[in-house]
């Protein structure tokens, strides 16, 4: 075995999510009526340009098979989410079995005035689900999470606990939750004592 | 509390996610050298404390991370509305500071 | 039944199966479930549960509800003690210990009613005539005040329960669970609203609740019973009883606490004890319906002096007998419900003095009818008795209420009831301020008008006809929903079948007259809480006290824990009628939150301990933490201080990390650091703009130092930029200012540039920084890092190049805050682990130190390197901190700050600028913060020079080192200093040159 090869055994890199440590933590309570599961492997993509720029729209469609979202929503195709952050700011989630590359693809295809930022390591995603998402969310957030007022694809930045989040909503009583990786421990501990008397577990894919 | 309309988000929102930025419609000299000390002060000391109406800046950090203008009654604290950086909508407003 | 029991053999709400077990002052007692501990009290016979403020008179239960004044109690004992509850709220539970908190030695021998010291102490004025006097002499009072006055006392140990805090959005909240806030309750709900329905008691039904048993009663309660089922069974509806609306703020915000266990114990494990809602609702209906005022007469404060809707409700509810023989007096036709149905329980009525000339009404008459004695155009002026009423002394008045037209006779009695007529509860609408405007119809203060505020529904709005409330409460609550956006206005729940005697007008009376005038009449008292009298409002007011809020503060009426819930409106009365103005004119005080106190605990919930403020983690804490680091706190930030090996104290560990790194290699985690990625054609522009210096030319793959000022020409962060490639940077900040400075480039490019292409992302959380330093780190770095080349000539100081290590993509750069030749190593966070413990694997051979921020300080003092925050603290300019070498002054365009540099005051050569510090003694290490004198020989306030910014033992140099911003400092190299320290010593020191190592930079570009 030559050196370098062996240094590349070596250095296989380890990858840990944000939430590698809680996880450990907090598995099969006896009931649980919040489950926290977070996604890892995929690539969290920061995307600035003005909405009014078409090569831009026209580009991440052809790209991530997907529509810029309107404010306050989200977009899904099989290759990625992306989530409204503000007028001219957006994430998009690419899942990195289906799209390796994706930077680099969009920078080969987008012309203009854009910012294109890798922040995969920045968040941790979280899909939280159970009966007790609803009253959790009140606990945590100002935002009115009502399903009248916030079905399903819609999305919004705002107050978790003391820190901040993007939550979405997936469906009835499923939500993603999309956290700064610093407080994420924070964010976890928060939502385990928040969740105290219904049980929350956490896990991770 | 206030709630507080976000024109980016287009929707009320708490205002534990915004934080206050100052008076509204403070412009930077075009060309600051050419200033008396007296007048550099008043553009960085010097701001109003009406009471009743006043617009007064926003950013909605803990959201979309935008500025923008509220007008609001210093005296009742209601907002009667919030408009975007760039805008100067003219009529109610009567204490209003020129832009520029 | 046992025969001690004051208790009727059937009736109230009540579960008479079970016993429930409390004690009193120590004296063990019994009541039943259902009860409250003031029924309960009632029901055993207590009669004195209070000694009062001043005087030290007995009192006894007045009320039922939030408006007791006297019934203080304190539960239990030890770190679960809870001070200052009102009886009347605390339902019984089994083993519940309560005490009464005023009166010493105890209720029965109180030493200060014996020796009348506070009346003489404590004439009304008493707190502003105090603080006329010498201040010194205010502190021996309050000792004394306190000690006997009666506020109770506070946990000495931490709350051992758990609480709850939650945010909740409606369409329509209703505040109060009686007839008229079920009603609105349901039609909102009918018309699709989000409802929430929030009452004090235990359970909804308010007055109701109160209703005895006649059939007319029974048709109200049933349709309680039916409206609230179908509150119960509709989807978007909360409930919440034993809830308190506390505070109501702008823009429809509404604070409540709900008590979730307080009736089950004084602790709950496990379960939250409180929840505190924080509600934002559309709209908002008060239905806090109105409080009964008691009337004002001579002695009216002796134990046995009730308001007649409270004894009706001990009665009803709770079946209750407060005692034998009951003398009412009234101004109105409702308070005969009471007389009715005290006849109704057996119980015998010596009389109804009716001050109304005539009383003609359905309820008089049916009172007639069945034989009670009343008399109209009577009043009872005095209530007699030692230590409870025993009798009353009755006066003919006069039809204007202002004096009596004949002899006082006596009447035996042991139980007075009085009704002065109905106050709306108005506490909560005018707490944004809007204050409530006097009714002459319903002789009470109504809601003041708000836009887009509350609406005020049923008896809080002054309408006391049930049948009234119900159908003005329902139109409400459809008007409601349609302002919230739901149905279409029109009321669709039915009418409801009640039947409603028609009541006469009532008399407005506040006061009523004595054979003596008011100032030689026994004390007839306004607030009992804080023995204010009606003598003393007048004598307020014959001082010169006009404003209801002046007097307020003379007299002390409305200030206790009750806020004066039963006395306001008679003293406010009572001020007009000094001052012989209208009631209207003279106006009410301002109510605040809290209209029932709140604990702290909810107001906490459960952020308190390690989820008080949030603990931000870099990708290596776990690392650190197995090494058992200690802590500093940098913001948020948990970042590793030093690193103790085994037995080592800190300073220990800091010299061993400092000497590590100049003499082999050290490795900090910097990930903290904000790091602000930047692209745009303008962004090199907006970068000159917002720096000192100049990054047009700034080439990709170099790094440049920056220092960010205010407009008002002050150093608010710094950084390295490094050019990442064409019109693409990244900004480094410093740890505590990332935000900040984020949000501050969005402010410029947001308003003032919207014109510079450039977009700022914050990338702080996607990095982690693995900082390799010492003349061994290039080494190091080496060995896991093979697609670069590292040697000085190809990868210089302030380069940066992308690179990988250990099998991860990484960016490096080679600057340095320490002085000794570094390289930054960045990979994405979810490596960062991995790659920081291969780079100690790598180091192993050289010895490889972490080292932490207490030592990263020292390193860079050496060097005299500065911290934004610590150095500078927003009144420095680059000048100040010996930095104009970095300030661009020919840049064309006036970058931030630059013109405020030229300001007077700004050019001042006196200014404080920083220098270095060399103690005489060179062991001695100077606290930061010290003061600095030039001779210790001057009279305090000594004339100071400036202050120590930084200071530390320096172990390469073996001798203390420090940085400090002294006036005109650059021009007094080598003058000795003194800093005065607080242990009085005079610390010698000589000004000096900031570099204390390596002068010449030489280290960094090895
Ligand atoms: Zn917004």
């Amino acid at each position: 075995m030559s050196e370098s090869a062996e240094m590349g055994q070596r250095f296989a890199p380890v990858l840990e999510s944000p939430l590698h440590y809680v996880r450990a933590r907090h598995r099969n309570p006896a009931a649980a009526a919040v489950t926290l599961s977070e996604r890892s492997a995929c690539i969290l993509l920061n995307l600035r340009g003005s909405p009014e720029n078409e090569p831009f729209r026209e580009s991440v469609r052809a790209v991530l098979h997907v529509e810029l979202p309107e404010v306050g929503r989200s977009a899904d195709s099989e290759l990625a989410s992306i989530y409204w952050l503000g007028p001219d700011e957006w994430l998009a989630v690419v899942d990195q079995a289906t799209l390796a590359e994706p930077v680099a693809a969009l920078r080969g295809a987008i012309q203009g005035h854009v910012s294109i930022v890798d922040v995969s390591s920045a968040q941790s995603l979280l899909a939280v689900q159970g009966a007790g998402v609803a009253e959790l969310l009140q606990k945590a957030s100002v935002y009115d999470f009502h399903p009248r007022e916030f079905g399903p694809g819609r999305c919004a930045q705002t107050t978790f606990a003391k820190a901040t989040a993007l939550v979405r909503c997936v469906g009835e009583e499923h939500f993603e939750l999309i956290v700064r990786r610093s407080f994420i421990d924070y964010v976890a501990r928060w939502i385990v004592d928040a969740c105290a008397e219904s049980g929350c577990h956490i896990s991770g894919t | 509390m206030l709630q507080i309309y976000c024109p980016y988000c287009q929707e009320l929102r708490e205002e534990e996610e915004f934080s206050p930025s100052g008076e509204a419609h403070i412009a930077r000299p075009r060309d600051p050298e050419s200033l008396s000390d007296e007048q550099w002060g008043d553009y960085l000391f010097f701001r109003k404390n009406p009471r009743g109406l006043h617009r007064e800046m926003w950013h909605h950090s803990a959201g979309c991370r935008r500025y923008f203008n509220v007008e609001r009654d210093t005296v009742s604290y209601v907002i009667a509305r919030s408009y975007p950086i760039g805008e100067d909508p003219a009529g109610a407003m009567v204490e209003g500071h020129d832009h520029e | 039944m046992s025969d001690s029991q004051r208790r009727l053999p059937a009736g109230g709400r009540l579960d008479r199966k079970q016993k429930v077990s409390f004690t009193f002052d120590g004296r063990p007692m019994w009541g039943l479930a259902g009860d409250t501990l003031a029924s309960a009290l009632l029901a055993n016979g207590v009669e004195t549960v209070a000694r009062s403020f001043k005087y030290g008179r007995r009192r006894g239960i007045v009320g039922h509800g939030s408006e007791e004044p006297n019934a203080i109690v304190q539960l239990g004992s030890g770190a679960a003690t809870v001070p200052n509850l009102k009886a009347t709220q605390v339902e019984l539970y089994e083993g519940l210990e309560a005490r009464s908190v005023s009166g010493w030695p105890n209720l029965d021998v109180d030493v200060i009613a014996l020796l009348g010291v506070f009346a003489r102490f404590l004439p009304p004025g008493f707190y502003y005539k105090t603080f006329m006097a010498p201040a010194r002499l205010w502190m021996t009072y309050e000792h004394f005040i306190r000690k006997a006055a009666g506020l109770g006392r506070a946990p000495q140990n931490p709350d051992p329960d758990r609480y709850d805090k939650i945010n909740r959005h409606c369409d329509v909240l209703v505040i109060g669970g009686g007839p008229a806030g079920l009603a609105a309750a349901r039609e909102a709900t009918r018309q699709g609203s989000r409802v929430i329905l929030v009452d004090e008691q235990s359970e909804m039904g308010g007055s109701l609740l109160s209703l005895g048993g006649s059939e007319a009663d029974a048709a109200q309660l049933q349709w309680r019973d039916q409206t609230l089922a179908e509150l119960e069974a509709s989807v978007d509806v909360l409930l919440l009883p034993r809830s308190t609306a506390f505070g109501y703020y702008d823009h429809n915000f509404v604070g409540i606490l709900e008590r979730l266990e307080d009736h089950r114990g004084l602790t709950s494990p496990g379960r939250p004890r409180q929840r505190l809602h924080r509600v934002r609702a559309r709209q908002i209906i008060m239905a806090t319906g109105a409080q009964e005022r008691p009337l004002v007469f001579a002695n009216n404060d002796l134990p046995g002096v009730m308001l007649a809707s409270s004894v009706r409700t001990y009665i009803n509810r709770y079946a209750v007998i407060p005692g034998q023989r009951l003398a009412l007096c009234t101004t109105n036709d409702n308070a005969y419900q009471l007389a009715l149905d005290w006849q109704e329980a057996g119980c015998d009525i010596a009389v109804i003095a009716d001050t109304r000339p005539e009383a003609e009404g359905v309820l008089p008459r049916l009172a007639r009818e069945r034989g009670i004695d009343v008399r109209t155009g009577t009043a009872i002026i005095e209530a007699s008795g030692r230590k409870c009423v025993s009798g009353a002394l009755l006066a003919p008045i006069h039809a204007g209420g202002k004096s009596l037209t004949g002899p006082a006779t006596p009447v035996e009695c042991d139980l007075i009831a009085t009704s002065g007529g109905w106050s709306p509860v108005v506490h909560l609408s005018s707490h944004t301020g809007i204050r409530p405007i006097w009714d002459d119809e319903a002789i009470g203060f109504v809601p003041g008008p708000h836009a887009d505020g509350p609406v005020a529904v049923g008896s809080a709005q002054g309408i006391y006809c049930p049948l009234a409330c119900v159908e003005q409460a329902r139109t409400e609550g459809a008007a409601a929903a349609l302002r919230a956006g739901q149905g279409a206005g029109e009321s669709s729940s039915p009418s409801p079948d009640i039947i409603a005697a028609l009541e006469e007008p009532a008399q407005a009376l506040f006061l009523v007259p004595h054979t003596k005038t008011t100032s030689r009449a026994p004390s007839q008292f306004v607030d009992f809480q804080l023995d204010v009298t009606a003598a003393a409002i007048e004598l307020a007011a014959r001082e010169g006290y006009e404003s209801v809020e002046h007097v307020k503060r003379y007299t002390a009426l409305g200030f206790g824990t009750d806020q004066g819930k039963l006395g306001n409106i008679n003293g406010v009365a009572i001020l007009a009628d000094t001052l012989n103005q209208s009631i209207a004119d003279t106006g009410t005080t301002m109510f605040r939150p809290a209209y029932t106190p709140v604990t702290f605990g909810a107001m906490a919930g459960g952020e308190v301990g390690d989820l008080f403020d949030p603990e931000r983690y870099t990708a290596m804490h776990r690392w650190h933490s197995e090494q058992g680091a200690a802590w500093e706190n940098v913001g948020q930030w948990k970042r590793p201080w030093y690193f103790p090996v085994a037995g080592e104290s800190m300073e220990e560990a800091v010299q061993r990390e400092c000497l590590a790194v100049r003499n082999s290699v050290g490795i900090l985690d910097a990930s903290t650091l904000g790091k602000i990625d930047i692209q745009g054609p303008d962004a090199a522009e907006f970068l000159t703009r917002v720096y000192t210096n100049s990054y047009l030319k700034l080439a990709p793959g170099k790094c440049r130092y920056g220092l960010m000022l205010h407009e008002d020409g002050m150093i608010f962060d710094d950084g390295v930029t490094a050019c990442l490639g064409e019109s693409h940077y990244l900004m480094h900040t410093t740890t505590g200012g990332a935000a900040g400075v984020l949000g501050w480039l969005e402010l410029w490019r947001q308003t003032e540039w919207p014109e510079l292409q450039v977009y700022f992302t914050s990338v702080t959380d996607h990095w982690a920084t693995a900082t390799l330093s010492g003349p061994n780190a290039r080494k190091v770095l080496a060995r896991v890092c093979h697609d670069v080349d590292l040697s000085d000539e190809a990868f210089a100081f302030m380069d940066w190049n992308s690179a990988t290590v250990a099998g991860v993509p990484a960016r490096i750069f080679r600057i340095s805050f320490t002085g000794e030749l570094s390289f930054e190593v960045n990979v994405p966070a979810n490596f960062g682990r991995h790659v920081w413990e291969r780079l100690m694997e790598a180091g192993k051979e050289f010895n490889i130190t972490p080292y932490g921020t207490e030592a990263m300080h020292v390193l860079r003092a050496e060097k005299g390197f500065i911290i934004v925050g610590q150095d500078t603290d927003g009144s420095m300019t680059p000048d100040d901190m010996g930095m104009d070498w970095i300030v661009g002054k020919n840049k064309s365009f006036s970058f931030l700050g630059k013109r405020s540099l030229e300001r007077s005051d700004t050019r001042r050569t006196n200014r404080k600028q920083l220098v270095g510090l060399r103690t005489v003694e060179p062991n001695e290490v100077l606290p930061e913060g010290a003061q600095i004198v030039n001779t210790p020989d001057q009279a305090v306030p000594m004339a100071m020079q400036g202050h120590v910014t930084s200071s530390y033992f320096s172990p390469s140099l073996g001798r203390s080192i420090a940085l400090a911003v002294v006036k005109g400092g650059r021009n007094r190299l080598g003058e000795k200093v003194f800093c005065p320290l607080a242990d009085g010593r005079n610390v010698a020191a000589v000004i000096c040159q900031t570099v204390f190592y390596d002068p010449d930079g030489e280290r960094q570009h090895v």
